[in-house]
């Protein structure tokens, strides 16, 4: 079950950005994705919400295939960008509206699930506001409302930290690990190392569009030798490789 | 200081003409090519139909003169980086500032001589020859040239006199204009004459020890540039430009129409996005005014029948690139909603506009006593609408995709 990706080759053009990637984030976990900027993380996360065409590979969410299914697959998955990207001419409450009809949830437990977490982020009260004129953090913490009042499976969240201030830190994390323990996948993209090594169930180590290293810490550990390291030191090791 | 110019002219012509092949794209260019027609024709009816001069001729005349005058905005070209990198420039700017004028000339030129040849039917009603043509003409065109040494010189911090500003010398145009017309155009030419000469008299002594205003002038260029990519966007989409949102409550009730359900997600988008965005009801509530009007002013029914067909065409056609407005968001292509629903949303929507657009029309022609008109319109009309959502939209959407 969960999310299954298998010899997954893609990029832009001609020339592939990652190559070969099989991995899975299985239910009921976080999976850090982690790399330098141009690593492939990106490329990855796009090829994995549908936005680019796999040149081999395929993608498979709870036995829906994307390449045969686009709108099941969708229904399944949320996802979180790593710049806030808002309809301009849609108040607050009229974007959750929109997510509530774009994925047929039941408008009810959906607001109920909505109005907990604007509370959380202090925005229950600017339900009729423009996101679009917010800042870059409140559009971020829009982003993640939207994308968590979801039933979706599988939640894919690029960067979801910059911009966020720390009490904003805090509470995504306990909203992403609630559906965790609900058992949703989440696969997270991220720099900031210490914050994924602290939260996350398993890393994704990408580097120059291979995957260098999978698994929980204790893996990474033995698999680079470096039993007493965290994963600063393990990533930097991975970074002067070649 | 000169190369500059040159390179930054070179730039702007090659981006103007990207455009203005977008903008005179072969639909358009037919469209012009009937309103042209039947402007021309309207107008020699117009003369035909004049047995005694009216007493609005001369004033209306002198006004529109005056207002063609005013078109033609100091093209600077500056950029907001100027500000900072040609700072130690500031004395030699004058010169770039004066091939600058001079460039800014050659359009204004083109519109105020042909409009001069378009006034010539009516000088001779007004019993006028061909030297009071000639006159006419070279008086707007000095006029013209002293306006653009005003616009150079308010660049710079220089009191020159109170009063001193673009109104005060259109006013005094307008009055030149009237007495060249009630008297002889010749004496327009004079007061022009008269006026320019003091202006550029008086220039070195201006210009010596003024600073320029690099604020104001990136300022009044972007403003200029603005409108110009404003009036492209009408045709095309001009990257970096989107129209304003406001939020519009009182449309409100509107959007109630569309319930709130799965299969309405993209009507949901759709409708909002008009509603509030600026650019496309600005668009089309002024066509429709323009062409509502227009109808209403015309006799013959089949002259109007074309026309409102023209305006319903313009509209609709001009509404197409909303249809990928929000291709940028990344959620609509994540929506688990197909992009069947997307294209039936907006062309269900694009039916509703233009066949108001028809009730409109044929409102105001019944409203003036044309029924036969109005009728023509309202069939007619509405079986264009038709025509153009329901198998116009998909045969483009279809080609475009491929």
């Amino acid at each position: 079950m969960s999310l299954k990706v298998e010899h997954l080759t893609g990029g832009y053009g001609q020339v592939p950005v990652i190559k070969d990637l099989t991995f899975t984030v299985p239910d009921g976990s976080i999976v850090g994705l982690i790399g330098l900027n141009g690593a492939g993380k990106s490329t990855t996360i796009k090829h994995l919400i549908g936005l680019l065409k796999p040149q081999a590979g395929t993608i498979n969410l709870n036995d829906v295939d994307l390449a045969a299914d686009t709108d099941a697959y969708h229904q399944q998955m949320a996802y979180v960008p790593e710049t806030p990207v808002l309809y301009p001419e849609l108040t607050l409450r009229e974007h959750i509206d929109l997510t509530i009809m774009a994925y047929n949830l039941d408008a009810k437990a959906a607001w109920e699930r909505a109005n907990q977490m604007l509370k959380t982020f202090r925005l229950d009260n600017k339900l009729d506001w423009f996101p679009d004129n917010f800042s870059k953090g409140m559009k971020q913490k829009v982003m993640i409302v939207t994308a968590f009042m979801t039933n979706a499976k599988l939640f894919i969240i690029d960067e979801p930290f910059t911009g966020l201030d720390p009490l904003g830190v805090h509470d995504l994390i306990e909203i992403v690990e609630q559906k965790r323990d609900a058992g949703a996948s989440i696969l997270m993209s991220t720099h900031i190392l210490a914050t994924a090594q602290q939260y996350a169930d398993r890393f994704l180590l990408l580097n120059n569009g291979v995957i260098r290293a999978d698994g929980t810490l204790a893996d990474l550990k033995a698999q680079f030798n470096l039993p007493s390291a965290d994963l600063d030191e393990i990533y930097l090791t991975m970074t002067k490789e070649d | 200081m000169l190369e500059l110019w040159k390179s930054r002219v070179r730039t702007h012509q090659q981006q103007q003409a990207k455009y203005l092949r977008l903008v005179f794209n072969d639909h358009f260019v037919l469209v012009l090519i009937i309103l042209f027609g039947a402007g021309l024709y309207a107008y020699s009816q117009f003369i035909r139909q004049m047995s005694v001069v009216p007493w609005w001729l001369i004033p209306g005349l002198a006004l529109i003169l005056t207002i063609a005058a005013t078109f033609g905005r100091l093209a600077t070209l500056v950029e907001a980086a100027d500000q900072v990198f040609l700072l130690p420039q500031a004395k030699n700017f004058l010169k770039y500032l004066f091939k600058a004028r001079r460039y800014s000339m050659g359009l204004p030129t083109v519109v105020l001589l042909l409009l001069s040849g378009a006034s010539w039917p009516l000088l001779a009603k007004l019993h006028q020859g061909w030297p009071a043509l000639l006159t006419l003409a070279i008086g707007l065109l000095v006029f013209k040239d002293a306006d653009l040494w005003m616009q150079l010189l308010m660049l710079y911090r220089v009191k020159v006199a109170r009063g001193f500003n673009r109104l005060t010398l259109f006013a005094i145009v307008f009055i030149a204009v009237l007495l060249g017309l009630y008297l002889h155009p010749a004496l327009t030419m004079i007061l022009a004459l008269g006026l320019d000469g003091v202006m550029r008299w008086r220039l070195a002594d201006w210009f010596a020890t003024a600073p320029l205003d690099y604020d104001g002038m990136i300022q009044s260029e972007s403003d200029r540039m603005g409108r110009i990519y404003r009036f492209y966007n009408l045709f095309t989409d001009v990257p970096g430009l989107n129209g304003q949102v406001k939020r519009r409550k009182y449309l409100d009730w509107l959007t109630a129409f569309v319930s709130k359900k799965p299969a309405n997600t993209w009507r949901f988008i759709y409708l909002r996005g008009f509603l509030r965005g600026t650019e496309y009801s600005g668009l089309y509530i002024r066509l429709t005014v323009i062409g509502a009007v227009i109808l209403a002013l015309i006799q013959q029914w089949w002259l109007a029948l074309l026309l409102g067909i023209v305006f319903i065409y313009l509209v609709g056609f001009q509404l197409l690139p909303f249809y990928y407005q929000y291709d940028e968001i990344i959620f609509t292509h994540l929506f688990p909603v197909g992009q069947a629903q997307k294209q039936r949303s907006f062309q269900r929507l694009v039916a509703v506009l233009l066949g108001l657009e028809t009730v409109i029309f044929a409102a105001a022609a019944l409203i003036v006593g044309q029924w036969l008109t109005a009728g023509a319109i309202g069939l007619a009309g509405l079986v264009f609408v038709a025509a153009f959502t329901w198998w116009y939209l998909p045969l483009r959407f279809n080609t475009l995709r491929k």
